[in-house]
């Protein structure tokens, strides 16, 4: 058994499995200096009913040992109280020297472990790169995490202290927002000269973000961003979460040239925002390596921005995006059949390699015929017609 | 001396099944794709199995195995 067991990389314990504690004891005194599974570099942790007695965690807890992950369950015994209590063993076991540890809990139980996880983090040097957790932390912990030199990731789930930020996450590369509540980090990171807004390649925003032009102000400071990600959608009675206009999509797409994603909330049906299809032309013609695309677009009069793109070509021939699919939000079916051809042609010239769009409900190809014919399937046709 | 090819362990870094077959098919390749299997464990339960069979026993309760390794001598662990 320990010639397999020295093989094991990564381990998940207390997801599928019960094993007594009678049979972790057996191994524990059987295996050499305590230690199963001594080449181990991730593990994962389930803090679950009846799962392995935490003393036994020595037993997983190999000097290569870089990331754990531990996950409480919606029937972990006595919550929340002995919760705490079975993660603070589990946590004084773990080698301060982890590069990256991620805790996910059940809603109700994230701030029984507030204490435990802060204080947990305050001990760590400077070896960590990434910390995921949607515990709120003590101050003290979100002071420390802010200096660690070598910090890749981070879930923002907090408000910034009322403190001086300097020095602030000098390598961050991936950040993630739980909440809309969090978000005046971003203004601060901002307005950082060296370190985030160099190094950032990632930012994802959470359900109720407002896409407007203050957001739009702090994210175009990050100049190397690769991928964009808003989690909102919209709905009655706020209405539409997207208030960008042309112009800013073309200031967010000139600024952000290395994006090969972006979501910009998931798109509605309202179809009130004041985007048009030109803001597709800058994007196409700004971000060459995009491959996902997810956007609002005001199309009440997209025939005729189609007809007016294609009559003048602005621009249409340096648009030159890798973009396949398309994903945006209300499409009018009951256009002319002529109008959905100059539509198909517009997007095909906006986005040359354009093979689908998603639009609310349905998605449809376009394809070419001939020289420039393009033509439009209703894949999810049972949906349509319902609605 | 066998060739410089059998030593090249990405060759095995492959799905779980063709692992096994890369095993068997070869005792240069049993090694690098042994290891390769065992890489990703997803329960313990699948350690505790290469005990003898009367290591353990298996009491399913939903996707629950319970397993004990009260009978097992202890160089076999």
């Amino acid at each position: 058994m320990q010639r397999y067991a020295s093989w094991a990389r990564e381990l998940c314990l207390g997801y599928r499995e019960e094993v007594t504690d009678d049979t972790l004891r057996r191994l524990s005194s059987n295996s050499p200096g305590g230690v199963l599974c001594p080449n181990l570099e991730r593990l994962h942790w389930s803090i679950a009913k009846n799962t392995a007695a935490p003393p036994f965690l020595r037993l997983f807890l190999s000097p290569h040992l870089k990331e754990i992950t531990l996950c409480t369950s919606s029937y972990t015994i006595d919550v929340p109280s002995s919760l705490p209590a079975a993660a603070a063993q589990i946590i004084s076991l773990l080698p301060t020297s982890l590069e990256a540890m991620s805790v996910e809990c059940f809603p109700g139980q994230d701030e029984t472990l507030t204490d435990v996880i802060s204080s947990f983090i305050c001990q760590c040097g400077s070896s960590p790169r990434s910390f995921n957790t949607r515990i709120p932390l003590s101050e003290a912990a979100i002071q420390h995490v802010m200096q660690l030199p070598n910090l890749r990731s981070w879930t923002f789930t907090h408000e910034p202290p009322q403190i001086p930020l300097t020095p602030i996450f000098p390598s961050l590369e991936v950040l993630d927002f739980y909440i809309p509540k969090a978000l005046p980090w971003l203004h601060i990171l901002a307005s950082h000269q060296k370190g985030t807004i160099e190094n950032l390649e990632y930012i994802s925003f959470p359900i109720g973000t407002i896409v407007d032009p203050t957001l739009l102000s702090s994210i175009i400071t990050f100049r190397n961003l690769v991928a964009l990600r808003v989690g909102s959608y919209c709905s009655n009675p706020e209405g539409c979460t997207f208030r960008l206009t042309d112009n800013d999509m073309e200031n967010l797409a000139a600024a952000l040239p290395r994006l090969g994603t972006l979501e910009l909330g998931k798109p509605c049906g309202f179809n009130s925002c004041s985007n048009t299809v030109a803001s597709l032309l800058s994007i196409s013609i700004h971000c060459l390596d995009l491959t996902v695309l997810e956007t609002h677009l005001n199309t009440r009069t997209i025939a005729s921005d189609m007809q007016r793109l294609l009559d003048r070509g602005a621009g249409c021939d340096k648009a030159k995006c890798e973009l396949s699919d398309l994903t945006t939000g209300y499409f009018p079916t009951e256009l002319p059949e002529g109008d959905i051809e100059t539509v198909m042609m517009g997007f095909k010239a906006i986005f040359p390699h354009l093979e689908s769009v998603g639009c609310r409900g349905f998605r449809f190809k376009v394809t070419i015929h001939g020289a420039i014919l393009l033509t439009w399937h209703i894949l999810c046709a049972e949906y349509f017609y319902k609605a | 001396m066998p060739h410089a090819i059998f030593e090249i362990d990405e060759l095995v870094e492959t799905s779980p099944s063709t692992a096994v077959s890369f095993a068997v098919t070869c005792r240069s390749f049993e090694e690098p794709a042994l290891r390769s299997l065992w890489k990703l464990e997803v329960s313990l339960t699948t350690l505790v199995r290469v005990l003898s069979n009367r290591a353990w026993v298996k009491s399913v309760y939903g996707f629950k195995t319970l397993v004990n390794a009260r009978n097992c001598p202890p160089d076999r662990i």
